[in-house]
């Protein structure tokens, strides 16, 4: 121990040596984030509560309508039209393998982009694990909804309405479900009627609807008699409300006058085809029921009457509305029309007859009949609405998910392996994100094939379209592992085999472009872009490597041969073994494009499109040729001066006129090309701005270095007048993509026209809540997708550190 | 650092100063109606290091940017490497790959990386392989000192770092004559010695240079003549040694005795 006797005055030596101390709790963690973001001023509570009260009941009254009220049968029923619209449905793989590709090329440009996070992984995880167990689980856990069926003799008048129960009711059930039938106890009270919830016959409504306005009529009786009891009424009032309530008359109890569930029910159960009985009950009492396990997949029958007088009200678990559609179908003997039967519950299809009795069809629940009554409770809305829902989801989001986890393990592979051969250590991701790159341009034309199709696509020119491709991979292999001097000999002899392919063997383009066949043109265009192509290729693989090699140009020669004969060969036994080697790829007919695949081909296209329009309109805004210039000026201003429906319109109805030949195009094609023009002038003058922001010094460097005016732009201006503009981009996108909704009012099905399509059926008239709620939140959720990938970009590292100069 | 253990290769005693790389003859050029060169007749010697020095607004920045054509001259002849300039692209194009530069504000892109920075005109310009331009690349960046840097982009270096890159990126075209246009006035005074040693390095490897700069210790330690601009002539042109200790002209007195 020290002593500190000795100091002299005026030091002080502090001797406290406790331990740090934790701060205070109202100044850490989530006490100090609310104090300081929501309570900091007696104002900011005020808001604070205000806006919270407000966004609570927003979301409460939302959630309790979407729950309860809201019908979506037309969202589950409808998905598949509200996705792809009405494109052949023989065809629709071609739209999933294209979802699925993406998914692929998304996957590995996850890998080469960014960092999975762990908080990310769980969500993705989470998602396809939720999507694959909750819709069982949620079957497993909840009972059917309810169906609600009247029997008995007597007419129901309700209002302009008379009904009688329905005898016999056909119903699809099956293997192994189990149908359950109850009387409904109403303990002689309308209230009971009033409050039933489920899928109820036209004669059940008809009883709930009277019971309803006598309990309405009712409740008006004792309100005038309270009132007429106060002291509070002027004579006049009185007077009022007393001839009202001469005027009022209250219907009797629905449930004496029916003799509501008082009598016992026979209820029996018949095989629809085969016609056998399989359960029969007398159900006398509440507590009673018929429980059955149903042997097959079909048609049943239900048969119900009342031993006596009155009506009764059975509450059967297992029976839902069925939706009858009609489609037509290809068959190998030319189109067929097939009459769907759907169970709305589960979208159970069904294309048996219905059964049939006295040569007259047995009467089924019909949707626009048997709509759900009376306030859903959760089971119910899990059972019909969740599931289903999650179950359509899952059925395409995982096979998304996983093969998107298959494409970032491929990035991943493919990072490797470019480690592996580089000779100096490299982050793996870099030479992944050139794949990548070139993985989105080559996905955009696979993608319109696929949908578009290609008429007389062949296994045979399948394979001649791949080897070409092949062909020039090999270019820039063979170049990258040869010098420049390659260029002289082994080019000529590998270009010899693009000529040979693209002048004597290939007539693809012809079909393709339906040219007169023996036309030597388009053969001679196809020579000279592919020999481009090759030629571009072998040379930036000469300038990415040049270790000489002496033999190269021979092995170059000899390798070109064999994959180019290869991939031909392998391709063509490949589909000839799987049987279909003609026409593998029918062209589709546009007009059948709709619901959200045409809205995003229309967005991907325009945006596609209107971008290197729109780089060219900025760089001809900013030319020294005046010519050029002022056309610029005038096309970007004269578009920019119309709205879009106009544009649209325009495209649709005045391009016709002005030269009809242009009415052969289709709809969506001029649509598309009105997007683009549209999006492209707005994209020059964000480009424009990003060029008026890159400094001055820039091209002068590049100038001094002796880079030419177009390198100058592509390698030092643009791509700085681009990154400038990324926000501004983006938003674009994300304008065009919910702009794309106006091609609805010029007829085409996109998601919103498809939509519009859909409330129009009788089934689904009046739920426009529903199916916009449905769409917008469609909408929503690509387009922050989009603007998080921009925030992305914006924010990526080398984007922050360039920016900085 | 740049290595100055290493002997030069030529010493400025032995170079023959011989023959004239860089020749002007009555050039003159306005901006609008301003007079901002007038009758500059000079001429520069292969592995001639020549410092240009002279108020602001004399027209010395001017001066060598028409030597490389970023600015054009109206009157007169400029002869580089024995071609014209002349509104001849070719010949435009011609003179800039064998004249580098470097600039006050340095200019490097933005959106490159040092390395892309670097190998961006001789793979487009010299038509190099992407190898032999990186590693030219490397070579220089050993040369003026920052190897370690070639993967950084521009923003997340110092300004002497900066600076320096766009000497390796000058020099990676490997011209026969360079550039600088006040290379040390943007950069803070400790980062100015090492920038002006990568210079006096690149003096005494034999590179003719036009420097326009305000470091006399520098002008008077490499350069071979000093030309005193002011107000678009050449006022006065002379050894270091005339320059700085017996200035003739009462202008190039009067300015030598503002900043020394």
């Amino acid at each position: 121990m020290t002593t500190y006797s000795e100091l002299p005055p005026g030091v002080i030596v502090n001797q406290d040596d406790s331990p740090p101390k934790p701060p205070p709790v109202l100044t850490t963690g989530v006490a100090a984030w609310l104090r300081e973001n929501l309570f900091k001023t007696p104002f900011d509570t005020v808001l604070t509560f205000v806006s919270g009260g407000i966004a609570l009941s927003v979301i409460i009254g939302l959630l309790t309508w979407a729950i309860s009220a809201a019908n979506w049968f037309v969202i589950t029923q409808n998905l598949e039209q509200l996705m792809t619209g009405t494109f052949p449905r023989d065809q629709v793989w071609r739209v999933n393998l294209a979802a699925l590709l993406c998914a692929f090329v998304i996957g590995l440009s996850v890998y080469a982009y960014t960092r999975l996070t762990r908080g990310v992984l769980i969500m993705v995880v989470g998602l396809a694990l939720a999507l694959t167990l909750l819709p069982p689980i949620i079957f497993r856990m909840t009972a059917p909804a309810a169906a609600l069926l009247a029997a008995g003799d007597e007419t129901i008048v309700s209002g302009s309405q008379t009904e009688t129960p329905q005898p016999t009711l056909g119903f699809i059930g099956r293997a192994g479900e189990v149908i359950t039938i109850e009387l409904v106890d109403f303990e002689g009270r309308d209230e009971q009627i009033s409050a039933l919830a489920g899928f109820g016959d036209r004669a059940t409504n008809a009883l709930i609807n009277l019971a309803s306005s006598r309990l309405t009529a009712q409740a008006r009786q004792d309100e005038i008699a309270r009132l007429l009891a106060g002291d509070l009424l002027t004579a006049n009032q009185r007077a009022a409300l007393t001839a009202e309530l001469d005027r009022l008359t209250i219907p009797p109890a629905v449930t004496g006058t029916f003799a509501l569930s008082q009598n016992p029910v026979i209820v029996s159960i018949h095989n629809g085809a085969a016609g056998g009985l399989l359960a029969e009950i007398v159900l006398n009492e509440p507590q009673e029921r018929l429980e059955l396990t149903l042997p097959n997949d079909g048609w049943y029958v239900l048969r119900k009457r009342v031993d006596g007088d009155g009506v009764a009200v059975l509450r059967i678990a297992g029976i839902a509305p069925i939706l009858e559609r009609n489609t037509s179908r290809t068959t190998p003997t030319g189109a067929v029309r097939v009459t769907q039967y759907v169970r709305i519950s589960d979208r159970f299809e069904l294309e048996a007859p219905r059964p049939t009795e006295n040569g007259a069809d047995i009467p089924i629940l019909r949707v626009n009949d048997a709509q759900y009554r009376g306030s859903r409770p959760l089971n119910d809305y899990l059972r019909l609405f969740a599931a289903p829902f999650l179950g359509q989801l899952s059925v395409f989001i995982v096979p998304m998910l996983a093969v998107g986890a298959a494409g970032w393990a491929a990035g991943w592979g493919a990072g490797r392996l470019a480690r592996i051969s580089a000779r100096m250590r490299i982050d793996p991701r870099r030479p992944v994100q050139g794949l990548a790159t070139w993985l989105w341009i080559a996905y955009f034309f696979v993608m319109i094939l696929l949908i578009y199709g290609a008429n007389g696509l062949s296994a045979w020119t399948l394979a001649l379209i791949l080897a070409r491709f092949a062909w020039v991979g090999w270019m820039f292999y063979a170049g990258m592992n040869a010098n420049r001097a390659f260029g002289s000999g082994a080019l000529a002899g590998v270009m010899a085999l693009g000529i040979v392919q693209a002048i004597l063997i290939e007539n693809i383009s012809l079909d393709m472009l339906s040219l007169p066949v023996g036309s030597w043109l388009p053969r001679v265009i196809s020579a000279v872009i592919w020999l481009g192509i090759g030629v571009f290729a072998a040379r930036r693989g000469a300038n990415a490597r040049s270790s000489v090699r002496e033999t190269a140009a021979l092995r170059a020669l000899i390798g070109a041969g064999v994959i180019w004969l290869g991939i031909i060969v392998v391709i063509v036994l490949a589909f000839t073994m799987a049987g279909t080697t003609e026409n593998l790829l029918p062209v589709t007919d546009t007009g059948r494009w709709g619901g959200f695949l045409l809205t995003l081909l229309l967005t991907v296209v325009a945006i596609i499109g209107s971008f290197p329009l729109g780089v060219l309109l900025a760089l001809g805004r900013r030319s020294n040729l005046p010519a050029i210039r002022l056309t610029c000026i005038v096309f970007i201003e004269l578009v920019r001066g119309v709205p879009l429906i106009t544009v649209l319109f325009m495209a649709q109805l005045l391009v016709p006129l002005v030269n009809p030949a242009l009415a052969e195009v289709d709809n969506v094609f001029r649509a598309m090309v009105g997007l683009t023009l549209f999006s492209a002038a707005y994209l020059a003058e964000n480009v424009r701005g990003g060029l008026q922001s890159v400094a001055g010094g820039q091209e002068e460097a590049a100038r001094a270095l002796g880079l030419t005016g177009w390198q100058i732009t592509l390698f030092i201006t643009l791509p700085q007048a681009l990154r400038a503009v990324i926000p501004a981009l983006v938003g674009q996108c994300i304008a065009l993509f919910k702009d794309t909704s106006l091609v609805a009012l010029v007829g085409l099905l996109d998601l919103t026209g498809t939509s519009r399509s859909v409330i129009a059926q009788s089934e689904f008239v009046g739920l426009q809540n529903e199916i916009f709620l449905f769409t917008s939140i469609l909408y929503f959720i690509f387009s922050y997708i989009m603007a998080a990938i921009s925030r992305r970009i914006e924010a990526s590292g080398s984007g922050a550190a360039r920016r900085e100069l | 650092m740049a290595d100055l253990a290493v002997e030069p290769k030529v010493t400025i005693s032995e170079r023959k100063l011989d023959e004239a790389i860089i020749i002007c003859r009555g050039v003159n050029k306005w901006f609008g109606e301003f007079h901002v060169l007038r009758d500059i007749t000079v001429d520069v010697m292969k592995q001639e290091v020549v410092v240009v020095i002279g108020p602001s607004g004399s027209g010395k920045s001017t001066f060598i940017r028409c030597i490389n054509r970023l600015e054009e001259h109206q009157q007169g002849q400029i002869i580089v490497d024995n071609i014209e300039l002349s509104h001849d692209v070719r010949n435009i194009a011609a003179i800039r790959r064998e004249i580098g530069m470097v600039f006050q504000q340095f200019n490097l892109f933005p959106h490159l990386t040092v390395l892309q920075n670097i190998t961006l005109a001789p793979i487009n310009v010299r038509g190099w392989s992407k190898d032999k331009a990186e590693a030219k690349a490397l070579e220089l960046l050993e040369r003026v000192g920052i190897p370690e840097q070639a993967l950084k982009y521009p923003g997340q270096l110092s300004g002497g770092q900066q600076q320096r890159v766009a000497i390796a990126r000058a020099l990676a075209m490997e011209p026969k004559i360079m550039l600088f246009d006040e290379p040390t006035s943007a950069l803070d005074p400790e980062m100015i010695k090492e920038v002006l040693d990568v210079m006096k390095e690149l003096a005494h490897s034999g590179m003719t240079m036009v420097c326009v700069t305000h470091e006399m210790g520098f002008a008077r330690e490499v350069a071979d003549r000093v030309l005193f601009f002011d107000q678009g002539r050449i006022v006065e042109t002379g050894t270091p040694e005339h320059f700085f200790e017996n200035p003739q002209h009462p202008r190039t007195k009067m300015f030598l005795s503002q900043i020394l």
